[in-house]
């Protein structure tokens, strides 16, 4: 059995304004093996950025609050560690994507300055400047950009060139953990699927575990060994990858989803099926299943709180409707 | 673009740029007013810098009651004032004093509003209230008599006027660099730079200050000729440097009893104030423009 490298327990968050109370992530669990990839899918608003940035302690502060729960990385829990303890781990035992490349690199300093910054904050071996300039070039040719080009900044560089080198930065320490967020969404598909590519090999080469966080399942298919599907900052259903894609039961949002997809083989032109309606107001969320003012399937004991229900020993999904069929 | 594109053995595409410094002063250089105001800003500095070797302290405040009040000649080619001193010497002299000041003055004033309202803007909230509301009342005194009152408090000399204008430029400063600093501090790479684990004080160091450091430096340019003003405000008024060092300020004073019979007195330690500052902002929008050319319109 592989070894837990991050599991996180009962987390919730909520942002707090002098206006109103977000609930963000209302009560997760998930745990992630080392070198193992997952992939949380969902809406926008679901709470998957707010996951990622607990997991780095990167709340906004005095804003964004821990309601409860633990994040436990390597059995230590991040929630509880002195900031300047946190720090020495960010960058060095987990990393981050941001979503945009774009705007993710700092417009004043060369991209070979911001990946040496980046290994010379946790410089643990000591590394002579010599040694720094020589990891900054391995890492650059490690992505695919040519070393030469270090000393350029980052305006000079396309958007999935850009990409490339916030992957260097955020793999220079080589991480236990990387925290990848809709890495792809800014870049167009193609580059996207060179980016992905990318990543998967290092990845494998690294024996790096990630969380990818996306909104998109075809992402999710090449990438991950187990997927969590999140609604309104609860996982609704969670399981390997065959379990999400290929199982034949699954929680009413996740259908959804998969529903509204275009399949190739589907000559009928029929429309897609989207979900209809919006998701829920987080500041005032519905009792019991959230899913359920949108839900086909909704009946009264939808109203009552939902447990997780157990499809087989790696599928879970949220829904009460899956229980009558065992 | 200048950059040339160049083939390199292995075969990568490497490009030949001209450095950042290179290309702003490139930029600089073609506008001819900044030009113009860079080259007699210098020359008054150069001036300032040589003064001793122009002619010595000694002869600038030394009396000679026999050569008093003579017209610009040969010999004294600004004449003399009321006790027969070498107006032109005593003009060099008062530069160093004057440019002295407004530079000091400037530099301290940016670096201690500029660190208290990036501080102030990255950690925000109440601290940031707190600040500048403090500043807000700092600001609300008009500047002259902020100055007026802290150097009849410390007392007069070089250091207490540069400490009563820095002070009475600190809550400029401070917004300024509290604007540029809020504009950068939402961007992304400060939030990626948290998430490689980096210090807040190495995010203010290295992240935002080159970020903000181009206004920055207009700025404090544009604001040493305001600091000559108020200088020489200060001494016209008895409250600057003390007699007999001259400063520009305290020569008009002086000459100001003897406008009727010899109007030039006045003259040439006025027009040294206006082309020092004159200069000094055509020299900072010279700057602003090859820094940002995006502003140019």
């Amino acid at each position: 059995m592989a070894e837990t490298l991050l599991e996180v327990k009962d987390l919730a968050v909520k942002y707090k304004t002098d206006l109103e109370t977000v609930f963000a992530v209302n009560g997760i669990s998930f745990s992630l093996n080392k070198g193992e990839t997952l992939g949380i899918v969902g809406e926008t608003g679901a709470g998957k950025t707010t996951t990622a940035l607990t997991i780095l302690r990167l709340l906004p502060e005095r804003v964004g609050v821990v309601g409860k729960g633990q994040v436990l990385f390597e059995g230590e829990d991040l929630l509880a560690l002195p900031e300047h303890d946190m720090m020495k781990k960010r960058g060095d035992k987990i990393s981050m994507i941001f979503q945009d490349p774009m705007t993710s690199l700092n417009p004043v300093h060369t991209i070979g300055g911001q990946i040496a910054e980046a290994l010379r904050l946790h410089n643990e071996k000591n590394r002579t400047r010599e040694q720094l300039e020589a990891r900054v070039d391995e890492v650059l040719e490690m992505v695919g950009i040519p070393p030469s080009r270090k000393g350029d900044y980052p305006h000079q560089f396309s958007g999935g060139m850009k990409q490339r080198v916030v992957i260097a930065m955020a793999l220079a320490c080589e991480p236990d953990l990387l925290i990848a967020d809709e890495p792809t969404t800014a870049l167009d598909v193609t580059i996207q699927a060179q980016v992905l590519l990318l990543m998967r090999e290092l990845r494998d080469r690294l024996q790096t575990a990630m969380i990818l966080i996306t909104h998109d399942l075809g992402v999710v298919a090449q990438m991950c060994d187990r997927v969590a599907v999140m609604y309104a900052g609860e996982l609704v259903e969670k399981g390997t990858l065959a379990d999400i894609f290929t199982g034949a039961r699954h929680h009413p949002y996740t259908q959804g989803l998969f529903g509204s997809i275009p399949k190739l083989e589907d000559e009928s032109k029929t429309l897609l099926h989207p979900i209809d309606g919006l998701m829920p107001d987080p500041t005032d969320l519905p009792e019991g299943c959230r899913f359920l003012p949108r839900c086909p399937h909704a009946c009264e004991k939808c109203k009552e709180k939902q447990e997780d229900i157990a499809l087989s020993p790696t599928h879970t999904a949220r829904c009460h409707m899956l229980e009558r069929k065992v | 673009m200048e950059a040339m594109k160049s083939y390199a053995s292995d075969g990568a595409i490497t490009m030949k740029k001209p450095s950042q410094i290179k290309e702003i002063w490139r930029r600089f250089r073609k506008n001819k007013l900044a030009m113009a105001g860079l080259i007699v800003l210098s020359v008054m500095i150069l001036a300032a810098v040589f003064a001793e070797q122009i002619g010595t302290y000694q002869s600038a405040i030394a009396m000679d009651v026999k050569n008093k009040l003579q017209n610009p000649s040969w010999q004294h080619i600004f004449g003399t004032d009321g006790y027969g001193r070498d107006l032109f010497i005593r003009c060099v002299h008062g530069g160093r004093v004057s440019l002295f000041i407004g530079f000091a003055a400037s530099i301290a004033g940016m670096l201690c509003g500029g660190i208290l309202g990036m501080i102030s803007a990255y950690y925000g909230n109440k601290f940031d209230n707190a600040v500048m509301r403090t500043l807000d009342v700092f600001s609300a005194i008009p500047t002259i008599l902020l100055a007026l009152t802290l150097v009849a408090a410390l007392g007069q000399g070089i250091v207490n006027i540069i400490v009563a204008l820095v002070i009475s430029r600190i809550p400029a400063f401070a917004r300024i660099v509290r604007a540029s600093t809020l504009g950068v501090v939402d961007q992304d790479y400060i939030e990626a730079a948290r998430a490689g684990g980096t210090s807040d004080y190495h995010i203010m160091l290295k992240h935002i200050i080159p970020n903000i450091v181009g206004p920055l430096i207009v700025q404090t340019t544009m604001n040493v000729s305001s600091m000559i003003l108020q200088t020489a405000s200060l001494s016209f008024l008895g409250l600057g440097i003390s007699a007999p060092r001259p400063e520009w300020g305290a020569l008009i004073s002086e000459a100001k009893e003897y406008i009727r019979i010899k109007p030039f007195m006045i003259l040439f330690p006025g027009l040294c104030i206006i082309l020092a500052s004159a200069s000094i902002n055509l020299l900072g929008d010279g700057l602003r423009d090859a820094l940002d050319p995006r502003l140019k319109s």
